[in-house]
Parts: C-alpha cells; sequence; structure tokens
C-alpha cells in the first residue's frame, strides 16, 4: 500500500465556522467555465446566478482604418496586436460569418493551444471580459480544468498552471475545480453531491463519479462535440456551418434521421456516448477502493453537446446496456447544460470564500 | 490488491458506511448549497485528521465520527439563520447537546487500554492498534514456521469427499464454500517459450497461483468484534463476486470461498511478468489462479491467522495436484506485478516481503531472481523501497548481479542490455493484444 503522507493532528473542538455571509460581499466569488468552445463566468446576484458567456475564438485581421469602422459600427470586439487587429469571443463568429473566414482558438482538447501563440494572450482578453478587473486583491476566482489526459497527464500540470498565474497576474485568488466535479456541484446538490456528473464540451468529455463530495474517480476522453460535428461534416462532405445548422433545427437522437447528415450526427454521437460509457464501466473496475454505495445514483450531462434532444435518453439507454456494477437512479440533462460547470465552480469558490 | 492502474485523481479516503449515512443524513438538513458543502468537508477533514489509530477501531471510530459531525453542524447552525438549517427533530438535538458526554464515554472506553498514547505519532498508533487488544492468535507471517521440515513437493493423494450446493469436502480437511461461486470468461492464453519460439496458445488448466492480501478494512481480531469482523468478510466477497476478482479467498477464520470458478479468469494480477524454466508468462490473470488472504498487508503490520495459513497450506496442495502446478509457479503479488509502461516492478506490493512460504511447504522465492529484472531489465524506485521498509528482496540484487554479468561477457553497457530487454518484452507485450 502506498505510504500516506503523515497528517498534522487538529483538536476537533477548535473549528473555525464557516464566515458569514458579506463578510467579503465587496468581492463576490466568481465560478468560471474555461471550454474549449466557450468561457462562462457566473456569479451571485441577489438570490440568483447570473452568467455570461463569451465563444473561446478570436480572428485575426490586417489592421486597416476600414476594418476598424466595422467592427466598430457592428459592436465587435477587437484588440490591437503588432499592426493586426484581432476579433475575439462572440464577435469572432459574428464577424466570421459575415465574411465567411476561419476562426482560430485558444485552447485545444480542454487544454491551452501550446501551438498558437495568441493562446495566452486572448484567454486573458476573454476572461477580462467576462469577469472584469477584481474589486478587491484576492478576489476569490474558481475556475475549472479537465481530469488530466490518459496519454499525457504532464499536460494538464501545464495548462493548470499556466491559467492559474494568468488568473493570479489578474488580481485573483484562483483556484482549479474539476470540470466533472463541477458538475456534481451544481446539480446534484440535494442528492448530497453524491453521482457522476459529466461534461460534454465541444473537445473533450470530463467524467466524475463523486460520493458526498468526494471524487471517487475522475477521468477525460479526448472526444467531444467539435469532434462529431467535424466527422459528420468529413462524411457527408457538409460544411461545418451547415452540419451545426442541422443540429440546431431540431436534431433528434432518438428519431429515424431526416437526412445523409443528421444520420451522420447520429452515429458519431451514439459513438462519442459509447465511449464515455466504456471509459465509466473501466473507471469502475479499475478504481482501486470504490465504496460501497448504499443508494442508486442519479447521473447528470451537462455542456453544449449534451444538449441534443433525445441525448440523454440515448445515454440511458447505453448504460443499462453495459451493466455497470453500481446502480443508476437516473439520467438527466443539467438544468442549465451551458452554464453547469461555471455555477458549480462558483459553489466552490463560495464554500471556500 | 488487483492489479490495474491507479486513475488520476482517485480517491481519498470516505469514512465508514455507516458513518456516510449519518453524514448524508445530516447535509439533507442544510438548505444552502455553499453551506452544505463546507459541512461535509469540515466533517471529513476533522476526521481524516483523527489518528489511525480511532479510525481502525469499528466502535470508537463511530462515536468520534459522529461528536465531528455534530460538532461542524453545530458550528454551521451558530453561524447561519434558521432559513439556512432545517435543524434535527428532539432526538439529534439532544444527540447535538450529548455530544460531549458521548466523547467523554469513548475516552472512558478505550483509556484503560492506553488512549492516552493517542498523541503518540502515526507510527506509534500503528504499534497500537496491532497490539491494544489481545491477539494470541494472530502471527506475524514473517516468523511463521510450521513444518520447517515439509516436502516442496505437492502430497501425493488429496481428494474430493463429498459435495453439496454450497461446500466441497476434501479428504486433508478442507472445506470450501462455494455459495459464491461466479463463473468468468474461459481461461484462453500465451505461454512464451524461452527458447525465442513462437509464442503457444493455451485453453487448458492454470499454471501457477498468485498469492494477495485483500487490502480490505480489518477489525481488531478480537471476540468483541466477531460481528465487524464476519460484516467485514461478507462485504468483501459481494464486492469481489460482482467485479470477478480473485479464484479463491481466504476469510480471516481460514474459510475458503471459492469466487471465481477454477476454469474461468479471475481479475486479479493485472500487468505482470513470471517464468518458470521453460516459459515465460504476461498478464497472469489468464494463466495463474489467483488466491487473497483477507489481510491488510502493510510494512509496519503483517496481520495473517493461523487459521489463514493452515486453510492456505491445504488449498496450495490441492491446487497443485490437481493441475500439477510446480513449486517456482506459486508466488505473491508482489513479485510479479509490474508497471508495464514505466518498466518498474512492484507496481503492487502485496507480499513482497514476509510471505509464509515455508508453512506453505513453497521453496522461498525472495531468493528467486525476478524474471520482470532479469530476463526483461525493469527496474524500481524509491517509493517500492519506501513501501518495502527501506530494503528490496534478495531476489532483485541477484538479478541485477546476473544482469551486470551478462553485459560485462557481451562488452556492453548494462543500460543497453537493459534497453535491449525492455524491447524484447515490449514485443512479447504487444502479442498480447
Ligand atoms: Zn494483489
Amino acid at each position: 500500500m502506498p505510504s500516506q503522507p503523515s497528517r498534522k493532528k487538529k483538536s476537533p473542538t477548535r473549528k473555525a465556522a464557516p464566515r458569514k455571509a458579506g463578510s467579503r460581499a465587496s468581492a463576490k466569488p466568481v465560478g468560471l467555465d474555461l471550454g474549449t468552445s466557450s468561457i462562462v463566468a457566473a456569479r451571485q446576484n441577489g438570490q440568483g446566478i447570473r452568467s455570461k458567456s463569451e465563444l473561446n475564438a478570436f480572428l485575426e485581421l490586417p489592421s486597416s482604418r476600414f476594418t476598424e469602422q466595422i467592427l466598430d459600427q457592428n459592436q465587435i470586439d477587437f484588440v490591437r496586436d503588432n499592426g493586426h487587429l484581432v476579433v475575439f469571443g462572440n464577435g469572432a463568429f459574428k464577424f466570421a460569418n459575415m465574411f465567411n473566414a476561419e476562426t482560430r482558438r485558444p485552447m485545444r482538447h480542454g487544454l491551452v493551444n501550446a501551438s498558437e501563440p495568441y493562446a495566452q494572450k486572448l484567454l486573458q482578453v476573454i476572461v477580462e471580459k467576462l469577469v472584469g478587473k477584481p474589486k478587491t486583491k484576492g478576489q476569490l476566482l474558481c475556475f475549472s480544468v479537465p481530469a488530466p489526459p490518459q496519454d499525457a497527464p504532464a499536460s494538464l500540470v501545464y495548462h493548470e498552471a499556466l491559467m492559474k498565474q494568468m488568473l493570479s497576474s489578474m488580481g485573483f485568488d484562483a483556484r482549479p475545480v474539476n470540470e466533472g466535479l463541477a458538475i456534481v456541484f451544481s446539480e446534484l446538490e440535494k442528492k448530497n453531491f453524491s453521482g457522476i456528473g459529466i461534461s460534454f464540451g465541444g473537445g473533450l468529455t470530463n467524467v466524475c463519479l463523486a460520493y458526498l463530495s468526494v471524487p471517487v474517480f475522475s477521468f477525460a476522453i479526448d472526444k467531444g462535440g467539435d469532434d462529431v460535428d467535424e466527422a459528420a461534416g468529413e462524411v457527408t462532405g457538409e460544411t461545418a456551418t451547415r452540419v451545426k445548422a442541422i443540429k440546431e433545427d431540431g436534431l433528434d437522437l432518438n428519431r429515424k434521421p431526416r437526412n445523409k447528415v443528421a444520420g451522420a450526427l447520429q452515429i458519431y454521437y451514439t459513438d462519442l456516448i459509447e465511449s464515455v460509457v466504456d471509459g465509466i464501466a473501466e473507471a469502475l473496475t479499475q478504481t482501486e477502493r470504490m465504496p460501497k454505495l448504499d443508494k442508486p445514483l442519479p447521473v447528470v450531462l451537462g455542456g453544449g453537446s449534451a444538449i441534443p434532444k433525445g441525448f440523454a435518453e440515448r445515454f440511458r439507454k447505453a448504460l443499462e446496456e453495459k451493466k455497470l456494477p453500481i446502480e443508476i437512479a437516473s439520467v438527466r440533462l443539467a438544468k442549465e447544460p451551458l452554464t453547469a460547470t461555471a455555477r458549480g465552480a462558483l459553489l466552490k469558490a463560495t464554500y471556500e470564500n | 490488491m488487483w492489479g490495474f492502474t491507479h486513475l488520476p485523481g482517485a480517491s481519498p479516503e470516505l469514512p465508514h458506511r455507516r458513518h456516510r449515512a449519518t453524514l448524508d443524513f445530516l447535509s439533507s438538513r442544510v438548505m444552502d448549497p455553499p453551506k452544505k458543502l463546507w459541512f461535509i468537508k469540515s466533517t471529513l477533514t476533522a476526521y481524516e485528521a483523527q489518528a489511525e489509530l480511532i479510525r481502525r477501531l469499528p466502535i470508537v471510530r463511530g462515536i468520534v465520527f459522529h461528536f465531528l459531525a455534530l460538532e461542524s453542524f453545530g458550528a454551521l447552525a451558530r453561524s447561519s439563520n434558521e432559513s439556512v438549517i432545517d435543524f434535527p427533530k428532539l432526538p439529534l438535538r439532544l444527540l447535538y447537546y450529548l455530544r460531549h458526554a458521548l466523547l467523554a464515554g469513548t475516552f472512558a472506553v478505550v483509556g484503560f487500554s492506553g488512549y492516552h498514547l493517542y498523541g503518540a505519532s502515526r507510527t506509534g498508533a500503528d504499534w497500537l492498534a496491532a497490539r491494544l487488544i489481545p491477539t494470541p492468535e494472530i502471527l506475524s507471517a514473517a516468523g511463521l514456521d510450521f513444518h520447517p521440515n515439509r516436502s516442496t513437493k505437492a502430497p501425493a493423494n488429496v481428494w474430493l469427499v463429498t459435495e453439496t450446493d454450497t461446500e466441497e469436502l476434501w479428504s486433508n480437511g478442507l472445506r470450501i464454500d462455494t455459495e459464491f461461486t461466479t463463473t468468468g470468461k474461459a481461461r484462453h492464453y500465451l505461454v512464451f517459450p524461452k527458447d525465442g519460439s513462437s509464442p503457444i496458445e493455451r485453453t487448458g488448466p492454470p499454471v501457477g497461483i498468485v498469492y494477495h492480501a485483500s487490502q480490505n478494512d480489518m477489525a481488531p481480531f478480537a471476540e468483541d468484534f466477531s460481528r465487524d469482523i464476519l460484516d467485514q468478510t461478507r462485504d468483501l466477497i459481494g464486492w469481489l463476486k460482482r467485479r470477478e476478482i480473485y479464484n479463491y479467498m481466504i476469510d480471516r477464520f481460514g474459510r475458503v470461498y471459492r469466487i471465481v470458478s477454477e476454469e474461468s479468469v479471475a481479475i486479479h494480477a493485472g500487468e505482470s511478468i513470471w517464468a518458470d524454466e521453460d516459459y515465460f508468462y504476461l498478464n497472469l490473470n489468464e494463466s495463474f489462479i489467483g488466491i487473497a488472504f483477507e489481510s491488510q498487508w502493510s510494512t509496519d503490520v503483517d496481520l495473517i491467522t493461523a487459521a489463514q495459513v493452515q486453510a492456505a497450506t491445504n488449498l496450495t496442495d490441492i491446487l497443485r495436484l490437481r493441475y500439477g502446478i510446480e513449486d517456482i509457479n506459486c508466488v505473491p503479488h508482489g513479485l510479479v506485478s509490474v508497471n508495464a509502461d514505466q518498466k518498474l516492478i512492484g507496481y503492487h506490493a502485496d507480499w513482497a516481503r514476509g510471505f509464509p512460504f515455508n508453512a506453505l511447504g513453497l521453496k522461498n522465492k525472495y531468493e528467486t531472481a525476478p524474471p520482470s529484472v532479469d530476463a526483461f531489465g525493469f527496474g524500481y524506485d524509491d517509493d517500492l523501497v519506501d513501501r518495502l521498509g527501506g530494503r528490496l528482496w534478495p531476489g532483485v540484487e541477484l538479478a541485477q548481479a546476473q544482469l551486470a554479468e551478462r553485459a560485462s561477457k557481451e562488452t556492453i553497457e548494462p543500460a543497453e542490455l537493459r534497453a535491449r530487454l525492455r524491447a524484447h518484452y515490449e514485443d512479447l507485450r504487444d502479442q498480447l493484444r
């Protein structure tokens, strides 16, 4: 058995109570979902939570007064860099559609894109647009990170350190939270944070099984919604835009496909779902000390790629067919799939505040 | 231990399952999500901070856990307004007010047996846990030597006497409980001739035995804990059966359970390497039978009962006779387990020291050069040395010496030879896929 680190002993009676709300009211904690395809920020707003999102993409344009004018007129965000104009966030998508250009991504498969020279700077610009500068120094911010990719665990360490450094340099007290665990935090509070949280991102799918908020296992699969779109586009010879349009125009994974793109999408979604279910089955057998579970576990699906109609139903069927060694209580889509990770990160930040 | 890669980000410690139920119950009373998270986390952290001793004694840990949970709950209640907490009805409220009395009770109960040593170091606590309760029947396997002159040949005559739906009786006295037996995938494996000729496919009987320690929770081995010991065994059996882990498990009273039928593959050895005179064996789940002692194998405390050793001896005899298993192929998990990607030995270290070879009528495999090092150039890391209390078994040294000699004969650097051997291993491993 691996040796355990020695623990400091603590008197059970001398324990700090959680800080009362309001002690740091001027600096509300922030939850941040750093996803491959979009970045989402969540904040407490009165009794509710307010979230904002920007696409995690940019576009580089040669600098010209004319271009700048167009950007200004259309209220599209940009920064100047080295004689170039860099259009970012939701504006990049708008502009790319207007001019039929391709956007670039600061992140790939859940991690900072090391081969993209603009990556870090753009991430900072987008985050700043979403959350602004911290009101007080050391304002708490929890940001999502994927589970370590099985083939290159070191790359996560690098990504996490880089993001932490970037957010700290902006003045935040930045702390990471596993993406799947964040879904458990935001969606399974009623179950006392026990269950399986899955975030289906653009470039990566993250899974975490937690029991009473303690992660039992978490892993990431190097497949996401972008891969589904791409593969469906490739086999049907359709453009990414058209694939996206069909996807958003009432694709139903449980109905007979209406055209070849819908058919291809069904095939690749099924493949994505099966990879995740296989991963869960494998993780369950590999985990050395799986706690004995007293009740069936709920499964919650979040992330943009889980939105197509019939996705949860498909997932439930795939789980049933796999006959896992644990009982599953239910499979459902997160209340707000696009903001579930950010809201979970916010919960962690609020609890640590 | 069963052999599988550890997942990144795997589990920290969760308390015992009865305590988790309490935590679950109390958590449901906290209405504010961040505060609920705080309550769960602070209870678990406080519990983890307790000495190993406390977390090992079933009754004591229960009382301490409940005390800590109520403490956290009280702290939360004091700092929040009524709408956040649905403060429990009378019985629990009473329990909360009485929590100090409960804890005092704990002190009284364990006080006589040395609770004042609670402040001792963790090692001290482990030592204490092993000795606190009088346990005349628990032996340190290292010093175990029942039949010092027993032959290492399997006895010539053991037979099945009677058989019911749930039990087999063997002529050497062994009873095998078959009530929980499950069947899995049939054995089908490759063996690699040492002369380099192409691998041979086999579907037949197992060629060897790998011994394990189950590493589950262990109550102290004493009369007062009989109920807990039985509960733990029952939990373990259920867990093993569902996952098809081990062919046999021997509980602490020496009862033998057949978990996965002998003809089927059980999960137990993961990535592993062994060899006899003629063949190399890779990933032994398919080719070796897995026998687990219900035991917490560790370097500080070796806990195995005389009844377990007797049962293991009888079971080993039966299996060796039945399948013609050679002595060389009866080996503990710690000596065969590897981290194949990093080319390290001792990935699982159960019984990498202290295995009672002698008592089981087996030759001491600690003296045998492990083929992982000898034939495939595997190394080890400091972590393994630490886990084994500062020293590896002598066979490793022997294998390294043999390797160095071979390198000098071929006038190449040992590192070069090792690289070549590792490449050979990768070739064999590829053929398994
Ligand atoms: Zn083992």
